[in-house]
């Protein structure tokens, strides 16, 4: 919600802020009221599945239908499958779920990995560049933040001589830090409450996962709703797996976390790389500041030097809510139909096609088609087996058809995702327009620069054209200097059909009779 | 929006870090709308704290559905307004005694100048009426949509943003035209 209003940048201006005496009050009676909170309310895992069962009429009635299909299907699962042949996770969850509490008592630091996939509005699978290392001690944690290879910033949280929590926050990207006590003693979390919480929570699984290779060890995996443990939505599932030598975790899966009000998008955060340790080298938790970083939060540093690099920006006034009518209107698009130069693109939301054409034929027709299996697991190694576009390309002058399978949407990226992006920058806009005529409709755009979301040139910007009727883009120009600064590409997409009705067949590809198959590699 | 989700699950785990980061998070924007809501510093720590508190209390059931922010500055505009239903008087009392942040300025001239201008545009804000201040202070401090301040306000978006726009042209009829659009 940023303008160039005065009197807008005013408002935020009047700030109120408590004293550190009261926020630390405020802090220690919220604690309080939690730990009454949690007294008072019956643990969230506390009651097994099988009391749940008899104790109710519908559980009886479930609980009769679960014994005949047990009796005619030979289901095996808890609480009536007995752990034979070292398959312990047949057993009650009771009996080994003690076992590995018992032995989680042993550990000192955990230490994981966590990362995010990211499950766009039109069913894409993005696996975010940033992730995690944490290190948990029972009185001290430390969070590494990666951006792929590169460490980009560290934060220890370790308690003083005073007992008071030291927080120290290092940008390695920025080479500055920040540092702050508090004042009173904080908690930390317990390192290894999560994974007790889920041990224990396992008696409320909804159902075993097929055996899959984590990390070289064999693990078995439960899947629980996390509507068992909290007012969570049925959406959110969550997925545990244990090694089965060990029976401790290796991965923990939060899955279909939405973004947006929008039930589409979705997050799943992985946790992985478990290490259990009693203890860990001396260092591991002792804050550094390495020699020459200044002390500036890195947004202060981060905003002078793109100040620096990219010069003062300039902001146009965008009229109040408009980026979220945009964002209604697109929202609700089941298909597209547009041009770009030669090319024709149609799209919905699992699939999308483009026909290239020269003169009136088409040279080369390409589909792409998504495909998820929702019950199989996400990896962050790039495996991942919820998602997989298949791209077909067929070439009629050379009389060749190409197939390639793509597990990561870095290859290929959903026309719509595209779009849509650039219709967000709306609120970064350098210049809007309230009226033009475009292509024969009454049409209201903006102007945003390239700088605005990443190094690019100067000279380089979007212009987008909505149709005032519909608040769909009728028309969308980049503009970007040639590398040999001599000149502007302009590419335009535009003749925009928004939910056309489209033949049924258009995205399953054709392939005519007697073209040769050039390649069936997958990425 | 991703943080806010992992947070208020650790949260419901028992996780007191994550409630700590959460207060830490947005206690500071949620004084500031509970403030200039209020024009009072003590009764708007107050009701900051109330909110957290009934935040505790609600997370075992609570379903989020928007974002945390968007949450917590629903809860403090409805507590204002309990407020205002108790002590209906209550609204312009102690409006110096505030602890405001000053802006950020440049100089010390420009500190006075800037310094006098919030003054005057603080007491502007005390005169607006009640919805025409929420929603404009919904909208610049906890950032929600007009749609979300439409369903908190029981009314159209078109209502909500007229009130918006009517509150700004309103404050800047009142300012004397020293802040222009």
């Amino acid at each position: 919600m940023k303008t160039n209003d005065p009197l807008e940048n005013m408002l935020r201006k009047l700030r109120y802020q408590a004293a550190d005496e009261r926020r630390q009050e405020t802090l220690a009676k919220i604690f309080h009221e939690m730990d009454e909170s949690r007294e008072q309310s019956p643990a969230p895992h506390r009651r097994p599945i099988w009391r749940l069962t008899i104790n109710t009429h519908s559980g009886r009635f479930a609980l009769a239908a679960a014994v005949i299909l047990i009796v005619l299907g030979g289901i095996t699962f808890w609480p009536f499958g007995v752990g034979k042949d070292g398959r312990w996770w047949l057993a009650p969850p009771a009996a080994w779920g003690r076992e590995i509490a018992e032995s989680l008592r042993k550990v000192n630091v955990l230490i994981y990995r966590e990362g995010y996939v990211f499950v766009a509005d039109y069913g894409s699978t993005h696996i975010s560049g940033n992730w995690s290392r944490w290190y948990k001690a029972a009185d001290r944690q430390r969070h590494d933040t990666y951006y792929n290879d590169t460490l980009v910033s560290t934060k220890w949280e370790v308690p003083d001589d005073s007992g008071f929590l030291f927080t120290c926050d290092v940008s390695y990207e920025l080479q500055c830090y920040t540092t702050h006590t508090s004042t009173s003693p904080q908690p930390v979390s317990d390192p290894v409450g999560m994974l007790r919480f889920y041990v224990n929570l396992l008696d409320k699984a909804d159902r075993v996962l097929n055996a899959e290779t984590f990390e070289g060890k064999e693990c078995i995996g439960f899947e629980v709703s996390a509507a068992k443990y909290g007012d969570n939505p049925k959406e959110w599932t969550d997925r545990i797996w244990f090694d089965k030598e060990t029976r401790l975790p290796v991965r923990i899966e939060y899955h279909g976390r939405p973004l947006t009000d929008h039930p589409e998008e979705t997050l799943t955060h992985v946790q992985d790389q478990f290490q259990y340790a009693s203890e860990v080298p001396v260092d591991t938790f002792q804050p550094r500041i390495p020699e020459g970083f200044v002390n500036a939060h890195p947004d202060t540093i981060r905003k002078a030097r793109e100040r620096e690099e990219k010069g003062e920006m300039t902001y146009a006034s965008i009229p109040a809510g408009l980026k979220d009518t945009l964002f209604v209107a697109f929202r609700k698009v089941e298909t597209v139909a547009y041009t770009e130069g030669g090319t024709r693109f149609y799209a919905s939301r699992n699939a999308w096609r483009t026909d290239q054409i020269e003169g009136n034929r088409v040279r080369i027709t390409e589909w792409c088609v998504i495909q998820k299996h929702d019950n199989a697991p996400t990896s962050l190694d790039f495996n991942d087996k919820d998602y997989r576009q298949v791209q077909t390309t067929v070439d009629y002058d050379a009389r060749t058809c190409k197939q390639v399978e793509h597990r990561q949407t870095t290859w290929l990226r959903h026309p719509m995702d595209h779009i849509a992006s650039i219709i967000g920058l709306i609120d970064r806009a350098d210049r809007f327009y309230e009226s033009a005529e475009i292509d024969g409709a009454a049409c209201f755009g903006f102007d945003v620069s390239a700088k605005k979301y990443g190094t690019n040139p100067d000279g380089a910007f979007h212009r987008v054209w909505f149709d005032k009727a519909t608040n769909l883009p009728v028309r969308m120009e980049t503009h970007w200097p040639t590398s040999d600064g001599t000149g502007v590409s302009v590419t335009v997409l535009e003749k925009f059909e928004w939910n056309p009705v489209l033949p049924e067949n258009l995205f399953t590809p054709q392939v005519p009779p007697g073209f040769t198959v050039v390649e069936a590699a997958g990425k | 929006m991703l943080e806010d989700r992992r947070l208020l699950w650790r949260l419901k785990c028992g996780d007191k870090d994550a409630l700590r980061l959460i207060y830490e998070t947005y206690q500071g924007d949620l004084l500031t709308l509970a403030g200039n809501l209020l024009h009072d510093a003590a009764t708007a720590e107050d009701v900051v704290q109330d909110v957290f508190i009934g935040l505790v209390r609600s997370v075992p059931r609570l379903e989020l559905r928007r974002t945390l922010r968007a949450y917590l500055a629903t809860a403090v505009a409805n507590r204002v307004r309990d407020h205002y239903r108790r002590k209906p008087r209550a609204r312009l009392a102690s409006l110096d005694d505030a602890g405001e942040v000053p802006a950020g300025c440049d100089g010390p001239v420009q500190m006075v100048i800037d310094d006098e201008q919030m003054r005057r545009l603080r007491s502007a804000v005390a005169e607006l009426p009640y919805e025409q201040r929420e929603v404009v202070m919904l909208r610049v401090h906890a950032g929600l949509k007009f749609r979300e301040i439409a369903k908190h306000q029981n009314t159209s978006i078109k209502t909500a943003l007229s009130r918006y726009q009517y509150g700004l042209d309103k404050l800047r009829s009142m300012m004397d035209g020293e802040v222009s659009k």
